[in-house]
């Protein structure tokens, strides 16, 4: 009798002490599958239209004087750091094909996130492990991680302004709302 | 047009008024017999008008819930799926049904420091998971918050600036978290919604009632109701589809994110994540300590939404 | 055997008594087959076109069906008022009036189901609901509960009226075996059907309008002003039209209740308002919105405050004896108490748990003509149910109408 009460009441006392417990965060004793593919940065050397420097730059002398262009990049306006040397801060004097280090050694345009992490030390951690930034593709499988200037301009890094989509469609059975000169024109 | 060939009792009431009129009438029931046939006259007259044409074909009405299809019924609704498709719309689509993947359970984290509130993840998903225009569905709803707060009553979803972030805001993105104690599916009265064994709650479009007691139940305001029938352009429709994520859906049934599982268990990303323009959505493998998902929760400083309410959700908010 | 065979009498004769009546009755008919007539075309409208036709919107995906819905269950849950007294406390003025009251559970837990059935996306997939052919979620979902217990309460009580009906019909004692269990498995029966719905709300962790322990009391209570009140005036109508003798005692008795019953749900209702107010919480967003209005949309405010005007004058008509003895002024009470709650807690209680949404969005709700027409055929299709219950069982009870109807008396 008693042995049967206990066979009853058994598993409501199991169920009634796990039901009060938080559910095991993760529920799957499988292992993860295989970690396949391979994180290739996307290239953006071949992005660059005046590739190769050296095509102008070989017989120029390198200019340091902080100056707005008239000739050629005059697209470039550099918001970028305080200190100075100008385009030299990053473009290298005498090989102008590539970019330099603080203590000079040269990286090319595809490497460019090394120059950018050498002084955004955080933020190249978190992007090599592809917390910050873009990775696209298949997560169990080839990925593009997006290179830093993919979305950052390094002569105006800021992440450019965008143009929201639109919002959400109103309530139908909603009025609806004023429209930005209705509101401004009763004020 | 591929339509069945059902017989549907309400647009045939030809049949029935006759059949009435002979059995009734030789009873003594004449006014009740006439109040019938007024009503069926009535009812006749409103159903010509066409409620026959979203009546369900024969195999729907009796179609089984999800997980008591075997291989071959599948393999048997989806291309009958395909065909109506084809026909309605002219555009030849392919529904799949990719299981969940062994010691696979996903994960999603938004960096709260970086969404700009372009909404671009919106449309993106809009256009995968063939969501209407009109009426408009869309899963996912960016939140503008006021800088300083985490407080839904002071922000908004239906923010028009001109460009953004707008000075003073930050933007929070919400969609389905895939709870792993969901109130939806302890709300459902038909078990139309349930947690798969990745983490991924999914809906069997073809056994929910349309009670609405699952977007009663959620707290995050994920849950969308088909309510009237649903039509996107041919143009615009995905033809890769999943039988419990993007296939047609029809007016009268609930649908939500699913982490574009027709996308996710084949080991891509989902589409929201691809179409963000800052990378401000992670997605991956939980279970997978080397996944970029499991980095976040050990290194960020990560939260949920209401946790009060003990969800246990999926999706994780990180600044960095 | 011959308890079988006569049935099928049972069944036309009680039919006939249905039919048959004055040119007021049939125009009484008339005029709620029109309004049914008017609802089925509604409904057909929304069959076709989706529930678009409805002013629901995924912020507020419940509306005036669901509310009516909850409101009538409750008073169907209202006969156990009658059952009680008469049952539990051998009051016998009660006695003759229960079945009515149980006939009138029938009528409205008829149109609790008609107004699921219309208020869903997919009624085609209403076998899916059923244990064993379907998926039934239970116990985990309350709404599978809910069907379990309104079908259930249906069941018991439609048993219990046919049982009665059918032994006077054929002139027989009813075996006390026969209905007295089912009797008092009616009685926590109907206080479980109004729980269970309340707990389909007080659940909901994501509304905290409704996630309140006090709601489920709440509910019952209201039912128990509501119900009654609709009894009393059932019952005077019956009395006086149909020659059906009720006590007066019986309806003091209902009086009682309600005037108990309206006091303590006012003393809920203000326990509730104090406890959101008092502590300023978003969680009492709600609950402003409500009384007050939130962020420029009052839409509620007139229907709350009219609602708690006409619960008060229902506790002051019932409370008062100069008062309520005045029948015209306690029907007017009656009606008070019955619209005061509906109000209170269909607009007062299902559409604030939406407002705002739980991520602070505030839509607004107020019943399309769909829904206006849909509702009102529905409570039509009651009325019309209990109309001829009645009309078929008063006579019955009376012992006017037989099986085997008594001799004539010889002529002199």
């Amino acid at each position: 009798m008693g042995a049967r009460l206990l066979a009853v009441l058994a598993p409501l006392i199991a169920i009634g002490c796990g039901m009060g417990d938080e559910p095991r965060r993760l529920h799957t004793t499988a292992p993860p599958p295989e970690a396949s593919g391979t994180i290739t940065v996307d290239p953006r050397q071949p992005l660059l239209p005046t590739y190769p420097c050296s095509r102008c730059h070989a017989g120029r002398a390198p200019d340091t004087r902080e100056r707005a262009f008239t000739e050629f990049h005059t697209q470039r306006i550099l918001r970028h750091g305080t200190l100075g040397g100008w385009c030299y801060r990053c473009h290298t004097k005498d090989n102008i094909d590539q970019l330099h280090l603080a203590d000079g050694t040269l990286v090319s345009f595809d490497q460019a996130f090394e120059l950018c992490g050498s002084c955004h030390g955080d933020k190249l951690r978190d992007w090599k492990d592809g917390i910050h930034g873009l990775t696209t593709g298949f997560w169990l499988g080839d990925r593009v991680r997006r290179s830093c200037t993919a979305c950052h301009d390094p002569h105006s890094p800021a992440f450019p302004l965008m143009t929201p989509e639109h919002p959400p469609a109103w309530p139908r059975t909603m009025p609806p709302p004023p429209t930005p000169e209705e509101s401004h024109g009763a004020e | 047009m591929a339509r069945s060939d059902q017989h549907d009792p309400i647009c045939s009431p030809e049949e029935r008024v006759e059949k009435l009129v002979e059995t009734r009438l030789a009873e003594n029931g004449t006014r009740r017999t006439f109040l019938k046939l007024f009503g069926l006259g009535v009812a006749a007259t409103a159903a010509a008008t066409g409620c026959g044409k979203s009546a369900p074909t024969t195999e729907e009405f009796f179609r089984q819930h999800y997980k008591k299809l075997t291989d071959d019924d599948k393999a048997r609704i989806f291309r009958r799926i395909e065909e109506q498709t084809l026909a309605r719309t002219g555009v030849a689509t392919h529904i799949s049904d990719p299981p969940p993947i062994d010691g696979v359970e996903f994960a999603y984290a938004l960096n709260l420091s970086v969404c700009n509130g372009s909404r671009r993840c919106v449309e993106a998903c809009a256009r995968e998971n063939n969501l209407p225009d009109d009426p408009e569905i869309r899963y996912i709803r960016v939140f503008e918050m006021e800088a300083g707060s985490l407080d839904f009553g002071e922000s908004t979803p239906n923010y028009r600036d001109d460009t953004v972030p707008a000075k003073g805001k930050f933007y929070l993105p919400v969609q389905c978290h895939q709870c792993d104690n969901p109130p939806c599916v302890r709300a459902c009265p038909v078990g139309a919604t349930w947690k798969e064994p990745d983490g991924i709650v999914v809906i069997d479009y073809s056994w929910c009632i349309g009670c609405r007691f699952c977007v009663v139940a959620c707290p995050y305001f994920a849950r969308r109701f088909n309510w009237t029938q649903p039509t996107v352009p041919p143009e615009r429709i995905n033809p890769n589809q999943g039988y419990l994520s993007n296939r047609p859906r029809f007016k009268g049934v609930v649908e939500k994110c699913t982490f574009c599982l027709h996308r996710t268990r084949k080991g891509r990303m989902p589409a929201c994540l691809e179409a963000c323009p800052t990378g401000a959505r992670k997605f991956g493998n939980l279970n997978d300590p080397n996944s970029e998902i499991r980095k976040i929760i050990e290194r960020k400083r990560v939260y949920v939404l209401k946790e009060d309410q003990a969800t246990l959700p999926r999706f994780y908010y990180f600044f960095s | 055997m011959s308890a079988i065979l006569s049935f099928p009498r049972f069944m036309l004769a009680t039919a006939g008594a249905m039919v048959r009546g004055s040119s007021r009755y049939y125009l009484w008919l008339l005029f709620l087959v029109s309004w049914i007539v008017l609802g089925v075309v509604a409904y057909l409208h929304q069959l076709q076109v989706g529930l678009v036709a409805t002013n629901m919107v995924d912020q507020v995906p419940w509306g005036a069906y669901i509310a009516n819905f909850t409101y009538l269950v409750g008073m169907a849950a209202a006969a156990v008022m009658l059952v009680i007294p008469a049952y539990v406390y051998h009051d016998h003025a009660l006695h003759e009036v229960v079945m009515l009251g149980e006939l009138l559970a029938v009528a409205v837990l008829t149109m609790c189901l008609a107004f699921v059935m219309v208020d869903i996306g997919r009624p085609d997939r209403f076998w899916h609901l059923i244990p064993g052919i379907g998926r039934f979620n239970w116990p985990a979902s309350m709404l599978s509960w809910d069907v379990i217990v309104l079908n259930g309460y249906l069941a018991l009580n439609l048993y219990i009226t046919t049982y009665l009906l059918y032994a006077k019909f054929r002139g027989r004692e009813p075996n006390r075996k026969m209905y007295l269990p089912f009797v008092f498995l009616s009685i926590g029966w109907a206080i479980s059907i109004h729980t269970v719905t309340a707990f389909l709300y007080s659940g909901m962790g994501a509304r905290s309008h409704w996630n309140a322990a006090i709601l489920a009391p709440r509910f019952l209570v209201s039912a128990f002003a509501a119900g009654p009140s609709l009894m009393i005036i059932a019952l005077s109508e019956v009395r006086d039209r149909m020659k059906f003798p009720v006590k007066d005692a019986a309806l003091n008795r209902l009086r009682q209740i309600v005037a108990i019953t309206m006091l303590i749900n006012l003393f809920f209702f203000f326990s509730e308002i104090f406890t959101e107010l008092y502590s300023f919480k978003e969680h009492a967003a709600s609950m402003r919105y409500l009384l007050f209005g939130l962020e420029g949309h009052h839409k509620l405010v007139p229907y709350i405050w009219t609602a708690i005007a006409l619960d008060v004058f229902a506790a002051a008509v019932f409370v008062t004896p100069r008062l309520y003895r005045n029948p015209m002024v306690l029907r007017a009470g009656c009606a008070a108490a019955i619209v005061g709650v509906w109000v209170e807690k269909g607009m007062g209680l299902v559409i604030p748990g939406f407002v705002p949404t739980p991520l602070g969005e505030i839509v607004e709700y107020g019943p399309s003509f769909t829904e206006f027409c849909v509702s009102a055929a529905i409570w039509a299709m009651g009325a019309l149910i209990y109309t001829l219950l009645l009309k078929a069982a008063v006579p019955i009870e009376l012992g006017t109408l037989r099986l085997n109807p008594p001799p004539p008396e010889p002529a002199e």
